[in-house]
């Protein structure tokens, strides 16, 4: 079951990169990547986002892939 | 750094990828997952340190070093798909744990890493456990079309309506002062109906949620809707409060649905905006 009010029943990228990328546990001094570095990358998703096309092509992408899996 | 680089970037070199980690109850055998990984031939596996499991996969170091990662962010295809898996594995794990979600692209040089860390934080992650239960985060967003809400306030608001017939019925050389006196009086209307919204229907939600985090609000290029977003939160939810803060949320849009208000519900999502404390004031742990 997905409960959702939404009227477009779908998830955005968008919202994923700010979870998924700006958040969740940041460990810690000896993980290989650091904190600096993800967030040029999510920099880098942003401008790519700022594009409409292409966060249109996000959605679909997110809402055919981004379900949980039963 | 140059001398760093060849190591890292050596093609048999394998790191850990870390997606979350849950309480393993005491003396519970794991069960095999079946889970693809954040790549292909990199299934999700379990790593057990006292009570607490990593779930994690082996990655090539080739594709998954620091540098490596930083020079895959010209590979949007690539780069969307990863975060799409980490996202879609943290969802199938929700089923059977209480994961605590670690960022995207949280790697270690190897499993004894994982291990230690695991341990070292041990005290932390207990919190986070504590904070998170089995609740889930759901984001709800308030958009709202401003043509649709000054068009209802002009119709609604009795001292909008006055000014209007005074506007109305007033000399071309008055018109203009009048003019100006009726748009600043449905600007200010309209601002406070916005506040009065967002802070109604924080405060209703808030009552269901074990706590909620503001989030910032989307640009258009973002969100990609014709409106304005007005608000972004995230609400941490408990698994038997869920149905309430359902209900108030449908209330809530068939209240504001007329004032031109449009709540958007997302979710649910692993607890990303309820984990990640330490981050803010804590500039530290950026350190590599």
């Amino acid at each position: 079951m997905q409960p959702q009010l939404s009227n477009r029943k779908q998830l955005a990228l968008s919202e994923l990169l700010d979870r998924a990328l700006n958040k969740g546990v940041v460990v810690w001094g000896d993980a290989t990547i650091s904190v600096a570095g993800i967030d040029l990358i999510y920099v880098g998703l942003k401008v790519l986002l700022a594009s409409h096309d292409t966060a249109n092509q996000l959605r679909q992408d997110a809402r055919d892939s981004g379900r949980v899996e039963t | 750094m140059s001398a760093a680089r060849p190591r890292e970037a050596a093609a048999d070199q394998s790191v850990v990828y870390v997606y979350g980690v849950a309480r393993v109850p005491p003396g519970e055998a794991s069960a095999p997952l079946h889970l693809e990984g954040i790549i292909c031939d990199a299934p999700v596996q379990q790593l057990v340190r006292d009570n607490l499991v990593a779930f994690v996969s082996t990655v090539p170091a080739s594709q998954f070093g620091a540098s490596e990662l930083l020079a895959a962010q010209a590979d949007a295809e690539w780069l969307r798909g990863r975060i799409l898996a980490h996202e879609k594995i943290l969802m199938a794990l929700r089923s059977s744990y209480n994961v605590v979600p670690f960022r995207f692209c949280t790697i270690y040089r190897n499993a004894a890493q994982v291990s230690d860390a695991l341990a070292r934080h041990q005290a932390e992650l207990d919190e986070a456990f504590d904070r998170v239960g089995d609740a889930s985060e759901w984001g709800v967003k308030l958009y709202y079309d401003p043509e649709a809400l000054r068009c209802q306030i002009a119709v609604a608001s009795r001292p909008i309506r006055q000014l209007h017939e005074t506007l109305t019925g007033a000399s071309p050389g008055a018109r203009f002062f009048l003019q100006k006196k009726y748009d600043q009086a449905l600007d200010a209307e309209v601002t406070a109906s916005i506040a009065m919204c967002l802070e109604h229907s924080r405060r209703r939600l808030e009552a269901y949620a074990r706590e909620t985090v503001e989030i910032e609000v989307q640009s258009p290029a973002e969100h990609g809707r014709s409106e304005a977003m007005v608000d972004n939160a995230a609400y941490l939810v408990d698994e038997a409060a869920f149905s309430g803060f359902k209900r108030t949320l449908a209330a809530l849009q068939a209240e504001f649905a007329t004032q031109g208000f449009d709540f958007e519900l997302t979710g649910p999502w692993p607890a990303y905006h309820f984990v990640s404390s330490r981050r803010e004031g804590d500039p530290g742990c950026s350190r590599n």
